[in-house]
């Protein structure tokens, strides 16, 4: 075998058995969410997040409830602030973060924004998800279940815009 | 005798120009398309900015190299007698300049992520609907950079060295420092899907040193250049032994008793003085125009050679430094 396909064959050898389990999390986040508990930041924002007599709900509540059911974790919620729950989200005190954020916020050098999981047409306004930077397994595995979940225009009432 | 004649290449060196024209126009395809393909994956890896960074900045030596094969042959004016050579150089002073400045930049901005503990948030990205992790785009995109850089050195380098052309030799420096830095925004990537959060920085600072040395090596040769250096052999810094082969030769014309040379190089050509002391004085401007061709002849590089009869010569040898 000339050297070249030899050595091409062990480059695919090497990524084969490299590629299982990719990516990995710097801090076990997922591993640790597995059958423990999820830690949400919510900041109200209807229609993405409303609060009624401290129970959560609005459609990024509901989306992190089956999230967590997938993951047979529970959740904890912490209301606060936005720039108060991404800090915190930042020093990886949170796991996630729900408020109605956009694609398009300051805080995407800070923490991971996920992919968009409403896309509204008439503005061009997409919905993202924040979870904590460098727990990429977290974040696929996330981006993972809001992909099928994903829609687009005027399905989602559109009311309370700040 | 014509003062401000044109330069001509010889033919070979003809052969081999049209060459570098054609490598530049290849380049700026080729480079153009591993740019765009690491834009679609750049993502929020440091590591990734920085290739591509590099990418772009590795698009402006074939640029430089295509406008100055045009400038530099140009015909001496009455403005600009000697030529339009050095436009290469100065070309070259800009690039070398500029790549420094980034190189500086990047190297720290990537320490300060490093120091901060920045953690690169890679998610997913779909292919065919299918939301897979984005790292494999990334090392996808980078492995093709790979490809096509060793493609071009490989192809450049040869070219350069029959032209004994430092700018070319210089971009296809680039070009190998370009895969090894993208080679190395692998390796980051990797480290990242691993969970070794400080892959993709340290990554970054190893390509942003990449350039930063692309620029230092750069600048210094033009800079020599434009102090008008004796000329050097391609790639080194040891000075060639042509100055001495032309006052040899010199020496060994009948009328000669004694000569001195002073060479310098302006880009591709050379050109210099020839100082003479002649044995007897009958026939000197015929001697003189005589001995000017049979010198230029000793190397194709040679552009203009000003020879110059002097009663007498004091101290020709010159300090080595």
């Amino acid at each position: 075998m000339p050297p070249t396909a030899r050595a091409l064959r062990v480059c695919c050898c090497l990524a084969a058995l490299a590629s299982c389990g990719l990516p990995r999390d710097s801090d076990h986040t997922l591993d640790r969410i597995r059958g423990g508990e999820l830690r949400v930041g919510v900041t109200e924002h209807a229609p993405w997040v409303t609060v009624r007599d401290d129970r959560m709900d609005g459609i990024e509540p509901r989306l992190i409830e089956e999230l967590a059911r997938g993951l047979g974790a529970r959740t904890v919620w912490r209301r606060g602030a936005e720039a108060q729950l991404l800090e915190a989200l930042h020093r990886r005190e949170l796991d996630i973060v729900a408020g109605g954020l956009t694609a398009d916020s300051p805080w995407k050098g800070q923490v991971a924004l996920t992919r968009p999981y409403f896309t509204d047409t008439t503005t061009g306004r997409t919905r993202v998800l924040a979870v904590s930077p460098g727990e990429n397994a977290f974040l696929v595995h996330v981006e993972r279940f809001l992909a099928p979940r994903e829609r687009r225009g005027g399905e989602t009432p559109d009311v309370g815009e700040r | 005798m014509r003062i401000g004649r044109r330069f001509q290449f010889p033919p070979e060196q003809q052969e081999q120009r049209r060459k570098t024209v054609r490598l530049s126009w290849l380049s700026l395809a080729l480079l153009t398309s591993t740019a765009i393909a690491v834009y679609l994956t750049l993502g929020q890896s440091e590591a990734m900015k920085t290739a591509w960074i590099e990418d772009l900045l590795a698009l402006v030596p074939p640029i430089a190299l295509i406008i100055a094969v045009r400038i530099e042959n140009r015909e001496p004016t009455e403005r600009f007698p000697y030529g339009y050579f050095r436009a290469v150089s100065i070309a070259f002073l800009v690039i070398s300049a500029v790549l420094l400045l980034a190189g500086a930049w990047l190297l720290f901005d990537s320490v300060m992520k490093l120091i901060e503990g920045a953690r690169a948030p890679i998610g997913t990205m779909p292919v065919f609907g299918r939301p897979i992790w984005a790292g494999w785009a990334m090392i996808a995109a980078l492995t093709y950079c790979v490809g096509i850089g060793v493609l071009l050195g490989r192809l450049k380098l040869p070219v350069a060295e029959k032209l004994n052309d430092r700018a070319l030799a210089a971009d296809a420096d680039m070009n190998k420092a370009g895969w090894m830095s993208e080679g190395a925004a692998i390796v980051g990537i990797v480290l990242i899907g691993y969970g070794r959060w400080w892959g993709d920085a340290a990554a970054a600072a190893f390509i942003s040193l990449n350039i930063v040395r692309d620029g230092w090596v750069n600048l210094r040769q033009v800079v020599t250049d434009l102090m008008d250096e004796s000329p050097t052999k391609l790639g080194e810094t040891e000075l060639e032994s042509l100055p001495g082969r032309i006052r040899a030769a010199a020496e060994r014309l009948p009328w000669v008793e004694k000569a001195a040379v002073r060479l310098r190089e302006s880009g591709h050509v050379i050109a210099g003085e020839v100082f003479l002391v002649p044995r007897v004085e009958e026939n000197l401007v015929a001697n003189v125009e005589a001995a000017s061709e049979t010198l230029c002849a000793l190397d194709w590089r040679i552009y203009s050679l000003t020879v110059m009869p002097v009663s007498r010569l004091d101290g020709a040898d010159m300090p080595r430094h």
